[in-house]
């Protein structure tokens, strides 16, 4: 008896938790995430090309950045330029190794980008800078979105720092995104599971998992499987 | 069968299909929300890397000069810390090499001891390394896509850790330990993909999933239904 009042209760209280859980999860599980992933319109551009000539690079003494916690330094060529590559540990901050100016890619790069690392048969419509700490940049600093015309909207995401490209999405990725919420409880959009809200309801949850398969095992009789079943 | 019998019987029989997994869900999805991802990631177990020093900055733009002049096909140079001394790593088409960054002589292939020796520097714990060895085939689970040859080196300790090193840069590739060994077979048993642990598009995790609405339905259908009945008590049969 205890076992029922305890497993209807919990029902009331956190049952519309569980409906949202396994309702979302069966959803992720039927879209395909080879569509949701961006894998089906993306490949891959080359991150690093040949350096070439290099003359008149500017001492990386001079740079204006805390010279104390520089964990790695790297010298490439992006977009026909040198750039230093510095490592503080929380990030990476390029800058033009001739003119140690912050370095930052042009429009026309990112469209490049965007295109080179594109399969789909959509043409790109618009090409937007997105600030940093924007919703959609994720903590990849400043983005651009490219938004493709193809029949999922895909959008590609050039990180504006390095041209590195950041993600591919598009419909199907913004459905699990927000079903990826609503599965996570992250309502703030941290994404971050290891949240106060989601603990305290799954510890519910597994009380009214484990209370219901007791239940199960209790209501079914030999009966209802034996010869008497049958007989009956 | 009136329909709270029937609201009941369907969640009875959909509770014995599939009430198991929904304790494995909840379960599982418990560990994986409780357990801190950073923890789950071995973030503690990973030192902080040592900074550069003033003098080995400065050397860097004329190092980097040189070596673009006497090579072609470089795409980077770059210095970082190795155990304690610079290195120059220097990747072009013909793959990677490493330099002694204050004699520019290249480095000696990194063996069993400087691995080893590489490890400790890497782990942020005082344990002991137990085992180590050069996988080249046969990639374990744990570490993913990551492309072999690693050096594979575990600590004895209570974390379990093992760390994952490039015979190569010498790099950090992964780390692992009991409790993400643990976070990845729940994640296994949460997807219901028993091989790979990674297709969440299996069909037995859709019919499962599909089964499990049905049977918060068919609970929510019955629980309505005995609410709105108020005589008769939750699951009293006749």
């Amino acid at each position: 008896m205890i076992l029922r009042k305890l497993h209807k209760w919990l029902a009331i209280i956190i049952g519309l938790q569980v409906l949202i859980w396994v309702s979302s999860g069966m959803i992720i599980s039927l879209l395909d995430h080879h569509i949701a992933s961006g894998d089906k319109t993306r490949k891959s551009v080359p991150s690093l090309h040949p350096l070439g000539s290099v003359n008149g690079l500017i001492p990386v003494a001079r740079l204006p950045i805390d010279h104390s916690a520089i964990q790695a330094i790297a010298l490439q060529r992006i977009q026909q330029q040198l750039v230093y590559r510095i490592d503080q540990g929380s990030g990476q901050t390029l800058f033009n190794a001739l003119s140690g100016e912050p370095f930052s890619i042009t429009r026309e790069h990112a469209e490049s980008q965007a295109l080179a690392s594109y399969t789909g048969a959509g043409s790109l419509q618009i090409l937007a800078l997105l600030p940093d700490g924007h919703i959609e940049a994720q903590g990849h600093g400043v983005v651009w979105r490219a938004d493709f015309d193809d029949e999922i909207a895909t959008r590609v995401y050039i990180a504006d720092s390095d041209g590195a490209v950041v993600a591919h999405r598009n419909r199907h990725w913004r459905i699990v995104d927000f079903l990826l919420m609503l599965h996570f409880m992250d309502y703030a959009r941290t994404h971050n599971f290891n949240n106060p809200q989601i603990i305290a309801i799954g510890f519910a949850a597994f009380w009214l998992a484990l209370s219901g398969l007791i239940l199960v095992k209790r209501s079914f009789r030999k009966r209802d499987f034996g010869w008497r079943a049958v007989r009956r | 069968m009136t329909s709270r019998r029937l609201a009941q019987q369907l969640h009875k029989w959909l509770g014995l299909l599939v009430g198991l997994q929904l304790l494995i869900w909840t379960t599982s999805g418990f560990y994986m929300v409780v357990v801190d991802i950073d923890i789950i990631h071995g973030d503690h177990l990973i030192a902080q890397p040592r900074r550069l020093s003033a003098p080995e900055i400065n050397r860097f733009a004329a190092i980097a000069s040189a070596t673009a002049s006497q090579t072609s096909g470089i795409r980077s140079v770059k210095l970082r810390d190795l155990n304690g001394q610079g290195v120059i790593e220097i990747t072009s088409t013909q793959g990677t090499d490493l330099l002694n960054a204050k004699t520019g002589a290249k480095l000696a292939p990194l063996d069993q001891a400087a691995i080893e020796a590489l490890a400790n520097s890497y782990y942020a714990g005082s344990a002991d390394i137990a085992a180590s060895r050069l996988l080249e085939t046969n990639p374990p689970h744990e570490i993913g896509s990551r492309p072999l040859p690693l050096w594979r080196v575990d600590f004895d300790d209570l974390w379990g850790t093992t760390l994952y090193i490039s015979p190569i840069t010498g790099e950090l590739s992964t780390r692992r330990h009991t409790l993400w060994r643990v976070f990845d077979f729940l994640w296994m048993l949460h997807i219901m993909d028993y091989d790979e642990r990674e297709d969440i598009n299996n069909p037995v995790l859709r019919i499962v999933s599909i089964a499990a609405l049905l049977l918060v339905l068919s609970g929510a259908w019955y629980l309505y239904l005995t609410l709105t009945a108020p005589r008769r008590g939750w699951g009293q049969q006749r």
